[in-house]
């Protein structure tokens, strides 16, 4: 029986923590599926799915995996996901969201807000504080299902009100997939 | 007036669509001087009118600046009434913006582009690109609709925060 576990890893960035925690995982017969590990400022941030041995062992592996964030100085937590295989991605039109202008409390509240009444699953997030210091641009980018329900044009329509409410530019963009 | 500054986002003439260029005047040679001496002045490749508050529709780009693409470098050109006429291919590049400091992306853009437009004379050119220079080509013209890289920017795992610049 398959049995998955995701592993969150969070700390001041530093040489090593990617390997130092793969290769517990490693020495314990996990095998790594999907991950996205980034450094945010000056920390770094890990999220690993990995699909555990038979047995799982797992009180071994939070014990080894706890001894290896000490030693990294980063916080780890091993979650058990169960056996249940992964449910499919949501359907819908995918979309690429900008958003971007002066820095401002409730940027992302607002724009993941609206877009949550509209039913959009929202899949992945990045935002970054950039531009000039001393006049900071804060920029998001979303990718996003919209669900058969709605449309990229209903979808506008409510980010044309956001733009002027908290005077920021937008784009959304449908992503082109193709199987080439 | 020969430097100007450049203008950095969310100033909101970099979001304008620029009107094109009617008189091929001093007042233009004059501009085009100055872009150049402003380009000169920071490292990059390319400025669009707009970035130095003039909302109207001239560029220069200089890919010998980039040291990775000297050799196949058109040299220092200036487009008035830049118009994208045909577009191939794709080609995925990390960009980055003087007029938005520290931040680059993924972006797609055509590979190779026929690009017509005129000189500052008001002659025409016609210009057929590909590679690093059709990239810098559609970064530029795009300033002159207001649109920025990060309006195009696709996926999402390719942002990344450049190391700022040191101010000595």
């Amino acid at each position: 029986m398959s049995q998955w576990a995701s592993i969150t890893v969070l700390g001041r960035d530093r040489p090593g923590i990617v390997a130092g925690i793969s290769e517990v995982l490693f020495h314990h017969g996990c095998n790594l599926e999907d991950s996205s590990a980034t450094r945010l400022r000056d920390s770094f941030a890990m999220i690993l799915i990995a699909l555990l041995p038979d047995p799982p062992r797992l009180a071994d592996l939070a014990a080894a995996l706890t001894a290896a964030g000490t030693r990294l100085g980063v916080n780890v937590d091993l979650r058990d996901l169960g056996q249940e295989p992964p449910a499919p991605p949501p359907a819908g039109t995918r979309c690429v969201l900008s958003v971007y202008g002066a820095d401002q409390p409730g940027l992302v509240y607002r724009v993941s807000q609206a877009l949550a009444t509209v039913d959009c699953n929202v899949v992945d997030v990045t935002t970054r504080v950039a531009g000039d210091p001393r006049q900071p641009v804060y920029i998001m980018l979303l990718e996003m299902t919209i669900p058969a329900s709605s449309s990229v044009a209903a979808i506008e329509q409510r980010l044309t009100s956001l733009r002027a409410e908290l005077d920021v530019d937008v784009t959304l963009r449908a992503v082109e997939e193709e199987t080439l | 007036m020969p430097q100007r500054p450049i203008l950095v986002y969310p100033d909101p003439r970099l979001k304008q669509v620029c009107a094109p260029v009617e008189r091929f005047d001093e007042a233009l040679q004059q501009l085009a001087a100055d872009l150049r001496e402003t380009l000169l002045s920071v490292p990059g490749t390319g400025l669009a009118a707009p970035q130095i508050g003039v909302l109207l529709r001239l560029i220069y780009i200089d890919s010998s600046r980039s040291p990775k693409y000297a050799e196949s470098s058109s040299g220092p050109l200036w487009l008035v009434n830049p118009q994208i006429v045909e577009r191939s291919g794709a080609k995925r590049f990390r960009e980055g913006c003087l007029s938005l400091p520290q931040f680059t992306a993924n972006v797609k853009r055509a590979r190779r582009i026929v690009v017509t437009a005129q000189d500052c004379t008001g002659a025409p050119l016609r210009l057929d690109v590909e590679g690093f220079e059709a990239v810098l080509l559609q970064h530029e013209i795009d300033h002159l609709d207001g649109v920025l890289f990060i309006d195009r920017v696709e996926d999402l795992g390719s942002t990344r925060l450049r190391e700022p610049a040191s101010d000595d």
